[in-house]
């Protein structure tokens, strides 16, 4: 279905195009017939920016309209995908607040009110959204290989068998300063670089899609990865109190509580204990663990791992924090044997950072945070950065413009920004605190709908957002009916793996469906 | 049809469409996804406990009293359904009927924890 062309480097976009048409005929794009002569294309003429300090002088809410096909589970699903810009208003004085750039894929012939409607977002903060969109479950996909770092580039885009079109209309919107989405004077993109007024802002544009669409009937879901997990809770919640009812909340990669994250603060400020069973997952992944089961046997061991965690490493780091009493050998013997990181690395740093641990784990290598099955030899290209995240980043930058251009029909002078340095002025404070724990945020929306289901999607692999850290978080709501929790091999964007993506797409589309979630 | 839709139509037959694709610069990207993490000048010198149980519960109560304090622009601790709606209570203003079960036109914050008990006691019992 696909084919590689090999070419050379100015070839590649024309490659990827040439690629991304032919899939597309194949799929049978326009293939209801002459559906593509419905098709509109937008120039957008309006150059953004996403600089801290820009701001565009007011607005338009225009954008293309494309006409395809894709096949899941054997059936043939006609879909009208949508690029352009709807503008998020403040609700009681309607001023223009900020222009946000989004791709909607709808399925075709469809009642407005009767499906769900799902909003996609990936974190940072600063990052687009374009991992989600062109990585996890729009209906086009990026094919990258993952966890191999060597799939060369243009990656094929190929269609999405393991798209969510089929259980849920799927809206990818880019956060304000990335993507093509940028603030409205008097407000600049920095105006929004900050956790109350970043879900704020989410809240206005969703509500306006809600509107233009008349999807205001329809389930409506959040799916949001890394901090976009952090901003689905208050978002969540900020939706609940604005009288827009949130039927179901999906987090990929949770970080819900910044202050406990090992990863995303300070080194040495927090307990890493949460992490240990991640560092398991990933010993055994490398064949260091003694033993190191494989995958189909990971569930067992990292339940023995979660129970190692909270029996007795966590509480003897927590010493180690507050009295400097090193971890006994008997207890480093054990981390050794069932991470496979060495005796001394336990030793001299008891409270294992991921940092740590990335660095030390195979000899000459370092291991990705993201996905700690991806590792580059100290010394290497991808090795200067951290090799699980920066190693798709050529690919998907590759594929935008094309497939924005030449699929979508949406074309603007500016560059697309697929991250921007918003992360060194945000603000993170909330709820008084310098750092958001937004599970108080995740419990209020809870309160406000007692219908609202959750489902936390996590990779074992994954040294950025652990799994067991998300675990402790979720449980401070105490037992919780209505929040499942799933784990998959792969680290932060479990989705690159094509063995976990036909997994997830299993539960979310049970998630969908089932009115019960089964924990 | 217009240009632009003949050009996307013949786009899908494997015609070269580069002429759209080479136009766009190429995309931007001022931070790695690996170097997403928290300044440290974020961190705070405190960092806090996490919650739970009946603390937890109270920082929610705080949480959506602050957000109905925040729309009672009278100052007055009650809120009518005009305001609510005009004032970004939207849920106020969908369940103000139930909500306000003394029918008086107007409902505090005392009156909209009420309301949740009882929707939360009758979501548990539907189960």
């Amino acid at each position: 279905m696909q084919h590689r062309l090999k070419a050379g480097a100015n070839a590649r976009r024309y490659c990827a195009a040439c690629v991304f048409a032919s899939i597309v005929v194949l799929a049978g794009c326009g293939g209801g017939g002459d559906s593509s002569s419905n098709d509109t294309a937008y120039s957008d003429p309006v150059t953004y920016s996403s600089g801290a300090s820009a701001s565009l002088s007011s607005a338009k809410e225009l954008s293309s309209v494309t006409h395809h096909q894709v096949i899941i589970n054997g059936v043939a699903l006609n879909y009208t995908a949508t690029a352009g810009h709807l503008t998020a208003s403040d609700p009681a004085s309607d001023a223009a607040h900020a222009s946000f750039f989004y791709v909607a894929y709808t399925l075709d012939g469809q009642a407005a009110g009767s499906r769900p409607l799902t909003i996609f977002y990936n974190g940072g903060p600063g990052s687009a959204s374009l991992w989600l969109h062109l990585g996890s479950f729009a209906p086009v996909r990026l094919e990258t290989g993952t966890p191999s770092t060597t799939t060369p580039t243009p990656y094929a885009l190929q269609a999405n068998s393991q798209s969510l079109l089929d259980v849920t209309d799927m809206v990818f919107v880019d956060a304000v300063g990335t993507g093509f989405s940028q603030a409205i004077a008097p407000n600049t993109n920095q105006t929004f670089w900050g956790v109350d007024a970043d879900a704020v802002v989410f809240r206005d544009f969703i509500t306006r899609y809600l509107a233009v669409n008349h999807r205001e009937d329809s389930p409506l879901y959040l799916f949001g990865e890394s901090y976009g997990t952090t901003r689905s809770a208050v978002l969540a919640d900020e939706l609940e109190v604005a009288g827009v009812p949130v039927t179901g909340v999906i987090l990929q990669s949770s970080v819900l509580n910044y202050n406990v994250n090992c990863a995303m603060v300070t080194r040495g400020r927090v307990n890493c204990g949460n992490l240990l069973p991640s560092y398991g997952a990933a010993g055994a992944w490398h064949g260091l663990a003694d033993p190191s089961p494989p995958v189909s046997e990971l569930p067992a061991f990292m339940d023995q791992m979660r129970t190692l965690a909270d029996a007795a490493y966590t509480p003897a780091v927590a010493t180690y924090l507050a009295t400097r009493t090193p971890i006994s050998s008997g207890l480093v013997a054990t981390l050794v044997a069932r991470t496979g990181l060495g005796f001394s690395v336990w030793q001299a740093s008891p409270n294992m950072s991921p940092l740590v641990f990335q660095v030390n784990l195979v000899p000459n290598v370092i291991i990705g945070l993201y996905d700690a099955r991806v590792s580059a030899p100290v010394g290497s290209t991808l090795a200067q950065g951290d090799p699980s995240s920066d190693y798709i980043e050529p690919g998907f930058s590759l594929a935008v413009n094309d497939y924005l251009a030449n699929g979508l029909g949406y074309t603007t002078p500016s560059s697309y920004a697929i991250s921007n340095d918003s992360i060194t002025v945000w603000s993170f404070r909330h709820d008084g605190a310098a750092l958001p724990d937004t599970v108080p945020d995740l419990a209020a929306a809870m309160t406000l709908n007692p219908s609202l289901r959750v489902l936390s999607l996590n990779g074992y692999h994954d040294l950025l957002t652990p799994f067991y850290q998300t675990e402790h978080d979720l449980a401070r709501l105490g037992a919780q009916p209505n929040i499942a929790t799933r784990f998959y091999a792969g680290g932060h964007m479990t989705y690159l793996d094509n063995v976990s993506l036909a997994a997830q797409k299993a539960d979310l589309a049970q998630f969908y469906r089932d009115p019960a979630v089964t924990r | 049809m217009t240009p632009h839709s003949r050009l996307l139509a013949l786009c899908g037959l494997l015609l070269p469409c580069i002429a759209h694709a080479a136009s766009m610069p190429p995309p931007t990207i001022a931070m790695p996804l690996s170097g997403l993490r928290v300044p440290a000048d974020a961190v705070p010198a405190t960092l806090p406990t996490p919650t739970e149980g009946s603390a937890l519960r109270e920082q929610v109560t705080q949480k959506l009293k602050r957000m109905f304090e925040a729309a009672d622009a009278s100052g007055t601790g009650r809120v009518t359904r005009v305001t609510a709606k005009a004032r970004g209570l939207g849920f106020v203003d969908r369940n103000f009927d139930a909500i306000d079960q003394s029918r008086a036109g107007s409902v505090s914050f005392a009156d909209v924890e009420s309301f949740l008990q009882r929707h939360a006691t009758a979501a548990r019992d539907r189960r």
